[in-house]
C-alpha cells in the first residue's frame, strides 16, 4: 500500500434548506492511501453520499462546503477554481453512482458516454476516443460491438459496467463509488464487486466504496469508515473492525449483518432512528440510541482519538473514561493492520 | 352546492393563506385586474362621459380633457367605448365559459366514470376538436351562425369544451380508484350520487385552475373573432372590433383608436393568466 | 427496427379515425348547427326562390345522411368543390395559391418562437427561484396575452412608419416574385439564386413572423423552463459532470437534448396554435395566406370555399400531428429500437 492520496480535514458540508440548515457532513477527517479500498458505511441520511459528492465538489445547491480542507495529492480541492476542478473530475477522480438506470443519458449511445470522459480531457480524435472506449467496454466485460447501443437496451448490471468504464477511462487515482450495487440483484452485485476489486488491483487506484451494507464492505474493503449523523465515528482496518468494533455503533451495525450459518434469520435492527441533522442531539449524536452511554455522552461532543492506529469518536475511549473495559478486552485481541 | 364549496374552502383553499410570496402576489394582482375590469363593466354607465354609440364630436380627435382617450373614426368617445367594451367582452366570455363548462364537465365525468366504448368515442371526438386550431374552428362556427352575443359565445364554447372534458375525465380516472370512491360504491351508493357527491367536489379545484387559464384564452379568441368582424354587430362597443375599425387610421399616426382597446384585451388576459397561475401553484403544489 | 415500423404503422392507422372525426366535425359545423348556412351566407335579404335555388345547387336539400356521404366521398377523392364566385375555380387550386404563404409565415414564426422560447426558458430553468426566473415567468404570461393584431400594429408603426426599416404589409416587393418552384418565396429565391427577391421577401417576412413568434414564444418559455429544470435534477447530469465535461456540454449535449423530448410531444398542438395565430397575423399584415383568403371568402359568402378551406385545415393539422409523432419516434431511441 502506497502513501497518502487523499486527506480530508474537518470537512463541513451543510444544506441550506427552507426548513433549516442540514449539517449533512459536520467535521469529518478521513485519509485514503494509494491503492487502498476504503469503505464508507452508514445508514441513509448519515452523510456518506454527501461526503462522496463533496470530494469532487459536486454538491448540488442548496448544499455548500462550509469548512475544512480536501487535500488530494497535495492540492486543496476546496480552493481550486471551477475550471481546474473540472479538469480533475473524470481525469484524476472518477465516480460511479447508485442507480445505473438513471445515471446514463438515455439519448446518448453508451459508448459515447465513455468516450465523453476521454474527449473532455484529452486532445484526441473522435475515432481514437472510440477505439479506446471499445477497449474499455471489453475491459468491463461488454462486447465492443455494443458501443452504438442505447442505455435502454442494456440490463442494470451492464449499465453499471458502462458507468464504471466511463469512470475509469483515464485511469483516475481515485474512484468514488456511491452504492454502486444497491440497485442490482445479488448475483450481478457480486460480479460488479469482483470487477471493482480486479480493476483496482490492476490499475492501482484508490477506491472509496460508499454503501449502507456492512457485510459487503467486510468482503472487499481494506479499511472501513463508519459514518453516523454527519460524523465518522470509527475508522479501522476491516479485519480489526470485524473482530473488535471500537464504537458501540459499529458493534450494532455488525450485529445487524444477517448470518447465513445461523438458523435464526431475524434481522437485528438498531432501535431508534437516525438523528435529524437540522437539529442534531447535543453531545454525542448517537447517545439517544447507545446502549453504553454515560454522563458526558449527552452533553459533550466526543473527540476523535487514536487507539492502536485506529480512529474512534466515542467517550468510551477518551482519557478518563468510566472504565477501561472496552480497552482491556480489546487489548487481548490480535493487532491487525489491514490486509493489504 | 354550498356543501361543495364548503368542502373546498375547508380543504385546499385553506392553503391559500400559506402560499409562497410570489404565487400569492400573482394571485393578488390577477384578482385585482379581473375585479377592476368587472367593476368597469358594472359601472360603465356611471363612469362614461358619453353614450358609447352616439356621435358626440368630430372624428379622430386626439386625447384631450373632454375626451380622455380621444374620439374614433365616426366621432364617438373612445373612453366610453372602452368602458362599455368590457361589458361585451365579459358577457361573451362568461356565457361561452358557462356553455363549455356545462357540456364539458358532465361529459367528462360520465366518460371517465363509465369508461368503455362511450369513453373511447367521446375522447376521440374531443381530442380531435382539441387538436384543431381553436380560432379557426371558432371562425367557422361564427361564420355559419352569424353575428351576435349568443352566437359568438357558442363559437368560443365549442373550442374550449374539450379542454374541460379532458381535464375532468383525467381527474375522474385517477379518483375512481381511490378508496373513498370504492368504499362508496361498495356501500351501494348510486352512480349519480358518487358522481355528484364524491367526484365533482374533488375535481373542482382543478376546474378552477383550468377555468381561469381558459378564460384568458377565451378573451383572446373573442378579441380575435371580433377583430375579424365575426363577433357582435356594429355599433356595439367591442374592443376587438374597435381595433379593426381603427386599423386604417392607425398607421397614419392616429394611435389612440387601436392602442387603448388593445391594452384592455392584454390587461384582462394577463389578469386571468396570473389568477390561473397563482391558483395552480397553490392548489396543485408540485415542488417543496 | 421492427418495432419502429410497428409504431409508424399504428400511428398512421390512428390518423384515420382522427381525420374522419375532424371531417365530421366540420360537416356538423357547416350543416347542422342552428341556422341555415345559405341564409348565413347570402344574407337575410335573399328571396325565398334564390335560397331554394342555391340550396338545390349545393345539394343542401337532400337528406342529411346523404349530404354527409356525398361530402365524405368527395373529400376523400380530394375534391373540395368549386368556388361560388370568380370563375368557379376548384377550391383546392385556390387554396394552393395561398397555402405556401401561410407555410412560409408559420415556419418563420415557429423559428422565432422556438428560439426566443429556448433562450428565455433556459435562462429561467437554469436559475430556478431567482429574480431572472420570475422575470421570465412574467415574460411568458405577458407575451402570450399580447393580442396579435395589437402587437403587429405597434411593430408596423415603430419599425414600418417611424423608422421605415420594414414594409408594413404584403409579402414581397412589386415585380420581385421569384420564379415559382415551391411557392415559398424565401426558398424559391435561394433555389433560383435570385438575391434581390430574397432580400425583399425577408424584409416583408420580418415583422409578421416577429409578431407571431414573439406571442407564441411564451408557451415555449414555460415548456423549456419546466422541462429543463426537471432534466437538470436527473442523475445522468451529475454523472456527466463527474466525468469533467464543461457546463456548456452538460447543458447542450445532455440537458437541452433531453428537455426537448417532452416539448416535442407537444409540438403538434403548438402547431395548431401557430396556424390560428397566423390567421390574425395575416389579416393584420395583409399577408396573402390561407387566413386572409378564408376571411375574404367569408365576407363574399363563398360557402363551398369556406367549407373547403376548413376541411383543408383539418387534414393539414392531422398530417402535422402525424409528422411530429414520427419525428419524435426518430429522435427518441427508446421508441426507435
Amino acid at each position: 500500500m502506497g502513501g497518502e492520496l487523499l486527506r480530508i480535514e474537518d470537512l463541513k458540508v451543510h444544506y441550506f434548506t427552507s426548513g433549516g440548515v442540514v449539517r449533512a457532513v459536520d467535521g469529518v477527517d478521513l485519509e485514503v492511501r494509494r491503492g487502498e479500498l476504503v469503505g464508507l458505511v452508514g445508514e441513509s441520511g448519515s452523510g456518506k453520499s454527501t461526503l462522496g459528492l463533496a470530494i469532487p465538489r459536486l454538491i448540488p445547491p442548496p448544499g455548500k462546503i462550509v469548512g475544512g480542507r480536501i487535500v488530494f495529492d497535495g492540492l486543496d480541492l476546496t480552493e481550486l477554481s471551477e475550471e481546474r476542478m473540472r479538469d480533475i473530475r473524470g481525469r484524476r477522480i472518477g465516480m460511479v453512482f447508485q442507480d445505473p438506470m438513471t445515471s446514463l443519458d438515455p439519448l446518448m449511445k453508451v459508448g459515447d458516454q465513455i468516450s465523453e470522459t476521454i474527449l473532455a480531457h484529452e486532445d484526441v480524435s473522435k475515432s481514437e476516443a472510440r477505439a479506446r472506449a471499445e477497449e474499455l467496454l471489453e475491459a468491463v466485460g461488454i462486447p465492443r460491438d455494443r458501443y452504438d447501443d442505447y442505455p435502454h437496451q442494456f440490463s442494470g448490471g451492464m449499465r453499471q459496467r458502462v458507468m464504471i468504464a466511463s469512470a475509469i477511462a483515464l485511469k483516475p487515482d481515485l474512484l468514488i463509488a456511491d452504492e454502486p450495487t444497491t440497485a442490482l440483484d445479488v448475483i450481478v452485485q457480486a460480479q460488479i464487486l469482483h470487477l471493482f476489486r480486479e480493476l483496482q488491483r490492476s490499475m492501482g487506484m484508490s477506491v472509496i466504496l460508499i454503501t449502507h451494507d456492512m457485510a459487503l464492505e467486510m468482503q472487499v474493503a481494506d479499511r472501513i469508515a463508519v459514518m453516523y449523523g454527519g460524523w465518522i465515528v470509527e475508522y479501522s482496518p476491516a479485519v480489526a473492525m470485524a473482530r473488535d468494533p471500537l464504537n458501540p455503533y459499529t458493534a450494532e451495525l455488525l450485529k445487524a449483518i444477517p448470518n447465513i450459518e445461523l438458523e435464526d434469520q431475524r434481522l437485528v435492527s438498531i432501535p431508534g432512528s437516525p438523528p435529524d441533522l437540522r437539529a442534531p442531539p447535543p453531545g454525542c449524536r448517537f447517545h439517544p440510541r447507545c446502549r453504553r452511554r454515560f454522563e458526558p455522552c449527552a452533553t459533550e461532543e466526543p473527540a476523535t482519538v487514536e487507539v492502536d492506529g485506529r480512529l474512534v469518536k466515542c467517550h468510551l475511549y477518551a482519557s478518563g473514561g468510566p472504565d477501561s473495559a472496552g480497552g482491556s478486552e480489546r487489548g487481548e485481541g490480535e493487532r491487525e493492520n489491514g490486509r493489504g | 352546492m354550498s356543501g361543495v364549496f364548503g368542502r373546498l374552502a375547508g380543504g385546499k383553499l385553506a392553503t391559500l393563506g400559506r402560499a409562497r410570496g410570489i404565487e400569492r402576489f400573482m394571485l393578488g394582482v390577477g384578482l385585482a385586474i379581473v375585479l377592476l375590469v368587472i367593476g368597469m363593466a358594472a359601472f360603465a354607465d356611471v363612469l362614461s362621459p358619453y353614450d358609447p354609440i352616439e356621435i358626440v364630436d368630430r372624428p379622430i380627435l386626439p386625447p384631450s380633457r373632454g375626451h380622455p382617450l380621444g374620439t374614433d373614426s365616426l366621432g364617438r368617445d373612445v373612453f366610453s367605448r372602452v368602458l362599455h367594451g368590457s361589458r361585451t367582452m365579459l358577457t361573451v366570455v362568461s356565457l361561452s365559459t358557462l356553455i363549455s363548462l356545462s357540456v364539458g364537465v358532465p361529459l367528462g365525468l360520465l366518460s371517465g366514470y363509465r369508461g368503455g366504448v362511450l369513453d373511447r368515442a367521446l375522447s376521440l371526438v374531443m381530442d380531435s376538436i382539441y387538436a384543431f386550431p381553436g380560432l379557426i374552428l371558432a371562425i367557422a362556427v361564427a361564420a355559419m351562425l352569424g353575428p351576435g352575443v349568443y352566437n359568438t359565445a357558442i363559437s368560443i364554447a365549442v373550442v374550449y369544451m374539450p379542454t374541460y372534458f379532458r381535464m375532468v375525465r383525467g381527474e375522474v380516472l385517477s379518483l375512481k380508484e381511490r378508496t373513498f370512491v370504492e368504499a362508496a360504491r361498495a356501500l351501494g351508493a348510486r352512480d349519480r350520487t358518487i358522481l355528484r357527491k364524491y367526484l365533482l367536489p374533488n375535481v373542482l379545484p382543478t376546474i378552477l385552475v383550468v377555468f381561469s387559464l381558459n378564460v384568458a384564452d377565451a378573451v383572446l379568441t373573442e378579441a380575435g373573432l371580433s377583430f375579424l368582424g365575426l363577433s357582435v354587430p356594429s355599433p356595439t362597443p367591442d374592443w376587438g372590433f374597435d381595433m379593426r375599425n381603427g386599423q386604417r387610421y392607425f398607421l397614419s399616426g392616429y394611435w389612440w383608436l387601436v392602442t387603448f382597446p388593445g391594452l384592455m384585451i392584454i390587461l384582462l388576459c394577463v389578469g386571468f393568466s396570473l389568477l390561473g397561475e397563482g391558483l395552480d401553484a397553490i392548489l396543485n403544489p408540485r415542488e417543496a | 427496427m421492427a418495432s419502429l415500423r410497428a409504431y409508424v404503422l399504428t400511428r398512421i392507422l390512428l390518423t384515420i379515425p382522427m381525420i374522419f372525426i375532424l371531417l365530421t366535425v366540420v360537416f356538423l359545423v357547416m350543416r347542422v348547427l342552428p341556422g341555415n348556412p345559405v341564409i348565413a351566407m347570402v344574407g337575410m335579404k335573399a328571396s325565398e326562390e334564390q335560397i331554394r335555388q342555391l340550396m338545390h345547387q349545393l345539394g343542401l336539400d337532400k337528406p342529411l345522411w346523404r349530404q354527409y356521404l356525398d361530402y365524405l366521398s368527395r373529400v376523400l377523392r380530394g375534391d373540395l368543390g368549386n368556388s361560388m364566385i370568380w370563375g368557379r375555380r376548384p377550391v383546392i387550386d385556390e387554396i394552393m395559391d395561398h397555402f405556401p404563404a401561410t407555410i412560409e409565415l408559420t415556419i418563420s414564426g415557429f423559428a422565432v418562437s422556438v428560439l426566443l422560447g429556448i433562450v428565455t426558458g433556459t435562462a429561467a430553468g437554469l436559475r430556478r427561484g431567482t429574480g431572472l426566473d420570475l422575470a421570465m415567468r412574467v415574460y411568458s404570461i405577458v407575451v402570450y396575452a399580447l393580442f396579435i393584431p395589437w402587437l403587429g400594429m405597434m411593430l408596423q408603426y415603430v419599425f414600418g412608419v417611424k423608422l421605415g426599416w420594414f414594409p408594413v404589409g404584403g409579402r414581397i416587393g412589386p415585380m420581385m416574385e421569384p420564379e415559382h418552384v415551391t411557392g415559398l418565396y424565401v426558398l424559391d429565391s435561394i433555389l433560383t439564386l435570385n438575391w434581390g427577391s430574397l432580400a425583399s421577401a425577408l424584409r416583408y417576412l420580418t415583422l409578421p413572423s416577429l409578431t407571431l413568434g414573439v406571442v407564441l414564444s411564451g408557451v415555449y418559455t414555460r415548456l423549456v423552463r419546466t422541462s429543463l429544470s426537471e432534466v437538470l435534477e436527473q442523475d445522468f447530469i451529475r454523472a456527466a459532470r463527474s466525468r469533467g465535461v464543461s457546463e456548456r456540454v452538460v447543458l447542450f449535449r445532455h440537458a437541452l437534448k433531453n428537455a426537448f423530448i417532452p416539448i416535442l410531444t407537444m409540438m403538434g398542438l403548438q402547431f395548431a396554435l401557430l396556424l390560428a395565430g397566423a390567421v390574425l397575423t395575416e389579416t393584420t399584415f395583409s399577408w396573402p395566406g390561407m387566413g386572409t383568403f378564408l376571411m375574404e371568402r367569408i365576407i363574399y359568402r363563398d360557402f363551398t370555399t369556406v367549407q373547403g378551406t376548413i376541411v383543408f385545415y383539418a387534414l393539414f393539422v392531422a398530417l402535422v400531428s402525424l409528422v411530429v409523432d414520427l419525428i419524435y419516434a426518430y429522435i427518441d431511441p427508446r421508441i426507435r429500437y
